[in-house]
């Protein structure tokens, strides 16, 4: 009822920019947001059908991990597996509604068989080509075509162009997929926001966006990083679905320059810094689903012979999810899902610091290298264990088209990025922007070692976007330090570099200066519009100062691009209380999507159990690096 | 499937958790005259104690406490009346023998005997209705100051205090310490709730539990303080008062540091029943095997029409080039030859001894070292570090 309850509410304001709302009819395989036109499962799935004409694309598709996105997955199979023994059958949809959709229209998802094609099918052409995006709220709200499109007729070029509209597929399409959501329905205590690789990007400079200066870089979709001249591969991900040769070379080619990774000593004897920057993935890095990744810093520390004498590898960007009593859920059973203890992942074009104090020997260099090696280590215990009990699974890929992922195959380590230096040797000054951006936004108490670095940053860079974003940044340390005055001086100087209005919205406001921080707001988002971090500021400015009809409009143009923010719902319900609006079902949206309430509680147990666990949600923690015998 | 969902407005949310609002049954807002708090800062988590003094009471009352991070039942409650008391009396500035370490606070133990009397902690995302469900009145001045925290995403608090539960201290009223924990980055101490119950300038003493000693990071002030060893003969106190009126009329706002504990230890500073109830466990999920915490004293006048911005409180270290001190040091530094600080303390300030002109100075403190007598042997310790010098700025 709730599910439902969502669907009808979302489709008052969700639709996606202009298009008129969609049908509130509810989704008929609930909890999923999927619909279906027709009800022709072999015309949904008959990618031959395609390939006669559109071999390279077939062929792509086939090295894709849209083909591996059912069954024939062992990372997936488990997974739904282990939630159908957990939760039930009604939960299935969540995964079947984007992973199998031809299974779950047939009523064939809760118990496949391994010979069934349906069960291999995956994503296939027209999961993308020919579907329509019904709104953003994720978890396959899309309209898939269950019917043959029409064929085109050699020499006749209206039915080409009826064939080219009817297949075609967009970045909405994407969306609907890659925004994932959780609730009690999958058996959760709280609702949760799960993927949102959608959101990261529409927020950043990539999605033409972002709130603060940056280089000259051009906007991209999903579709120009992961489909370059149509490329149906999708290279991207490593999450041991690489494929053939030539698929690896072009996932390393999109990496290439992806992270930048810095090392230096820190302010404090005998520790060293290193710093990553997300410098061209598109969303966080890594994406999809956080806590399923790999990737991995290894830390080692040199002495003057070059012998590796201290040595790290735990820290982990990914994410970290705790069921209520506080202990971490690893292999993806996302039904435990109540609260994240901690997140080291990166959003795009932002930076992170991570500390290493050395043992008390001499070092005299340390490098770092961040690595990938995915899926994480529990899953891919899962998923051998699964393929051993259950063999008929490869068999049954192999059938299907030859293709075939082994879960018990040792994981591939991608190298993704190396930095290395010795003592005394100083960040060049991109490096000193990122680490000082970094600990400005970690913690008002790493203000002071901030300062020197962007200091020194913006002494020596030479691009003016990033000199500017430095002056920011630095506004951002004087607030900090009781110096509101000197933040908003510097920001006059700077006076159309973009960010610069929210910052100093963001500095009037921390100061309670509320109406200036409102006409900040107000101005940034007008230079931005349509950017959920400034419609979002702008609501929250807006009901400060009871300006409720304005907040309302900000909260519900934020909310057509990002209807499950739990801030944009806040205000939403607050400014319609204090208009004498009817506002039950804008309350109802708000204590569904809102924290649990159990969460903070929750992750104090895992900090208390483990210290690790406490380490990690401690922004630019420090590791200590072990001793490495001779 | 995971991923969070960051919230934008970090720098406003710091003004979320404030010490408290309080409401009455009648339509005028009760005033609250000065608070103790205690604020506990472990990793990302916090917790925050207030007392609170009022200038009137005429029936219940209800102390509201907000926070930035979900709040649920356990996460609130109430600490014995006399608690406060105590720990004022144990740590009020007077001459402190040790810098690393201060002689035993003794006496801070819990009292026996009954609970306070408040009844019921509730919470509200829709905070007002919650009151007025209750019987309370919420003057517009407050309904707008709390609804502005809710639109920056606090959680509250409601605590109900019953006539039975306030206690008359001279003219004025007291009521019992409540305590609420939360998550928090950066220890600090958000003020705005407290601004719709001020009338005139509030009094506010501030004990911060931390893993280092802690300073103001965001109050640009300084004040010059007469030795410690001054305060410790009669009349001490009211030199100690009437300095600190001077300061403050020359510098609103200003904060004093006015103990430190920075080595705690058996039988030195707050014992574990203390520290305990202060919420040092407790903010861990009652984890009980952790160090002990370091704490300051914080002590600042709020007047009327201050910003009330949060006290953003950093690890004690010089403030950066050009602004103005954070806050000092009131103590003196005799004590075990050679012992050593773990860290470098807040800034210490010393007038010049010597020469008819008496200058203020302001000397940072690298570290600290203890002699065995004062002021001479502050000299000395402080010298031993390489303290730079430099002018009071103006």
């Amino acid at each position: 009822m709730i599910c439902r309850a969502l669907v009808v509410v979302a489709g008052l304001w969700a639709c996606g920019g202009d298009e008129p709302a969609p049908s509130v009819a509810p989704a008929p395989y609930p909890p999923s947001e999927l619909r279906v036109d027709g009800d022709d499962v072999a015309a949904f799935v008959d990618v031959q059908g395609c390939a006669s004409c559109h071999a390279e694309q077939h062929a792509g598709w086939q090295d894709s991990a849209h083909r591996m996105a059912s069954f024939s997955n062992p990372y997936y199979r488990v997974s739904i597996e282990r939630l159908r023994d957990a939760v039930g059958e009604s939960a299935l949809p969540h995964c079947g509604g984007c992973h199998d959709p031809a299974l779950l229209v047939s009523g064939r998802l809760a118990a496949p068989d391994p010979a069934d094609p349906l069960a291999h099918a995956g994503v296939t052409c027209q999961s993308c080509h020919g579907a329509r995006a019904d709104s953003n709220l994720g978890n396959a709200s899309l309209t898939m075509p269950f019917r043959a499109l029409p064929t085109p007729v050699d020499g006749d070029a209206a039915s080409l162009q009826a064939h080219r509209v009817a297949a075609r597929a967009d970045d909405g399409v994407c969306v609907s997929c890659h925004r994932g959501f959780m609730s009690e329905d999958e058996g959760l205590v709280h609702a949760m926001v799960g993927q949102e690789d959608a959101g990261a990007h529409a927020d950043s400079v990539w999605g033409g966006h972002g709130d603060r200066p940056d280089e000259d870089l051009p906007a991209r979709t999903c579709v120009s990083c992961h489909m370059p001249d149509g490329d149906h591969r999708v290279p991207g991900g490593r999450l041991g679905l690489v494929g053939s040769g030539s698929k690896a070379e072009a996932t390393a080619a999109l990496w290439r320059g992806a992270v930048e990774l810095y090392v230096a000593e820190s302010a404090t004897a005998g520790t060293w810094d290193v710093v990553l920057f997300n410098a061209g993935v598109g969303h966080r890095l890594p994406g999809g689903a956080l806590d399923a990744q790999g990737m991995r810093l290894v830390v080692e520390a040199l002495d003057a012979d070059g012998r590796v004498v201290a040595r790290d590898d735990a820290h982990a960007l990914r994410a970290e999810p705790i069921d209520e009593h506080g202990a971490p859920v690893h292999g993806h059973d996302v039904w435990r899902f109540a609260a994240v203890a901690w997140d080291t992942t990166l959003a795009p074009r932002t930076a992170a610091v991570v500390r290493y104090e050395a043992p008390a020997v001499e070092v005299a260099r340390v490098r770092a290298r961040l690595e990938q090696r995915s899926p994480s280590e529990e899953l891919a215990r899962l998923a051998c264990a699964s393929d051993q009990a259950e063999p008929g699974w490869i068999a049954g890929s192999r059938a299907f088209d030859g293709r075939v992922v082994d879960g018990c195959a040792p994981r591939q380590t991608w190298e993704v990025a190396t930095a290395e230096a010795a003592s005394g040797e100083a960040l060049p000054p991109r490096g000193a922007l990122w680490r000082g951006e970094a600990l400005v936004e970690a913690s008002a108490r790493f203000a002071a070692e901030a300062r020197a670095s962007l200091e020194l940053a913006a002494s020596g860079l030479s691009d003016p976007a990033l000199a500017g974003r430095a002056a920011l940044a630095l506004a951002r340390v004087d607030s900090a330090q009781g110096l509101p005055d000197a933040a908003l001086r510097r920001l006059d100087a700077w006076p159309s570099l973009p960010g610069a209005l929210a910052t100093r919205g963001d500095v009037l406001a921390a100061w309670s200066r509320y109406d200036e921080a409102g006409a900040a707001y107000m101005l940034a988002e007008v230079s931005d519009r349509d950017a959920v971090s400034n419609l979002r500021r702008l609501a929250m400015a807006a009901g400060t100062m009871s300006r409720w009809p304005e907040a309302l409009d900000a909260a519900d143009r934020g909310l057509a691009a990002r209807p499950r923010d739990p801030d944009l719902l806040r205000v939403r319900m607050l400014a319609l209380r204090a208009l004498g609006e009817d506002d039950a079902q804008a309350t109802v949206a708000f204590e569904r999507y809102r924290e649990w309430e159990g969460a903070p509680a929750a992750r104090a147990r895992c900090y208390a159990a483990d210290s690790a666990c406490a380490r990690e949600a401690e922004p630019a923690h420090t590791h200590r690096l072990q001793p490495v015998a001779p | 499937m995971v991923s969070s969902v960051p919230s934008l407005f970090l720098l406003a949310s710091e003004a979320i958790a404030a010490p408290a609002m309080v409401v009455g049954t009648t339509g005028e807002l009760p005033v609250v005259t000065g608070a103790d708090v205690v604020l506990a800062q472990r990793g990302v988590r916090a917790s925050l104690a207030v007392q609170l003094r009022l200038e009137a009471s005429d029936g219940p009352v209800a102390i509201v406490l907000a926070s930035p991070s979900p709040v649920a039942d356990v996460d609130a409650r109430v600490l014995p009346s006399a608690w406060f008391e105590r720990l004022d009396r144990a740590t009020a500035p007077r001459r402190v023998d040790l810098v690393c370490a201060a002689p035993a606070v003794a006496g801070l133990a819990a009292p026996a005997g009954a609970s306070p009397g408040a009844v019921g902690a509730t919470r509200s995302a829709v905070i007002t209705d919650a009151l007025e469900a209750d019987g309370f009145v919420v003057p517009a001045a407050a309904r707008a100051v709390l609804l502005r925290q809710a639109v920056l995403g606090a959680q509250f608090v409601v605590i109900r205090v019953e006539p039975a539960a306030q206690r008359q201290d001279g003219d004025g009223w007291v009521l019992p310490p409540v305590q609420v924990r939360y998550e928090s980055r950066d220890a600090l101490l958000p003020l705005a709730l407290g601004a719709a119950n001020q009338r005139g300038s509030q009094e506010l003493i501030l004990h911060v539990l931390a893993e280092a000693p802690k300073a103001v990071g965001n109050r640009p002030s300084a004040a010059v303080i007469p030795l410690a060893h001054r305060l410790n003969d009669e009349g001490g106190a009211a030199r100690y008062d009437a300095w600190f009126d001077r300061e403050q009329a020359a510098q609103p706002g200003m904060v004093a540091t006015e103990h430190v504990v920075v080595s705690p230890r058996d039988g030195v500073g707050l014992g574990s029943a203390d520290l305990d109830a202060l919420g040092w466990a407790w903010i861990g999920d009652g984890e009980a095997a952790v160090a002990p915490p370091v704490h300051t004293r914080l002590h600042l006048r709020l007047p009327e029409g201050d910003p009330r911005a949060a006290l953003v409180l950093v690890d004690g270290a010089p403030p950066p080039a050009g602004a103005l001190g954070p806050n000092l040091l009131l103590r003196g530094v005799a004590g075990e030859a050679g012992e050593r600080c773990p860290g470098p303390v807040v800034e210490v300030v010393l007038e010049r001894a010597a020469g008819a002109a008496r200058r203020p100075e302001r000397r940072w403190a690298l570290g600290c070292a203890v002699s065995s007598s004062a002021p001479a042997g502050v000299l000395m310790g402080l010298a031993a570090f390489g303290l730079r010098f430099s002018r009071r700025a103006r």
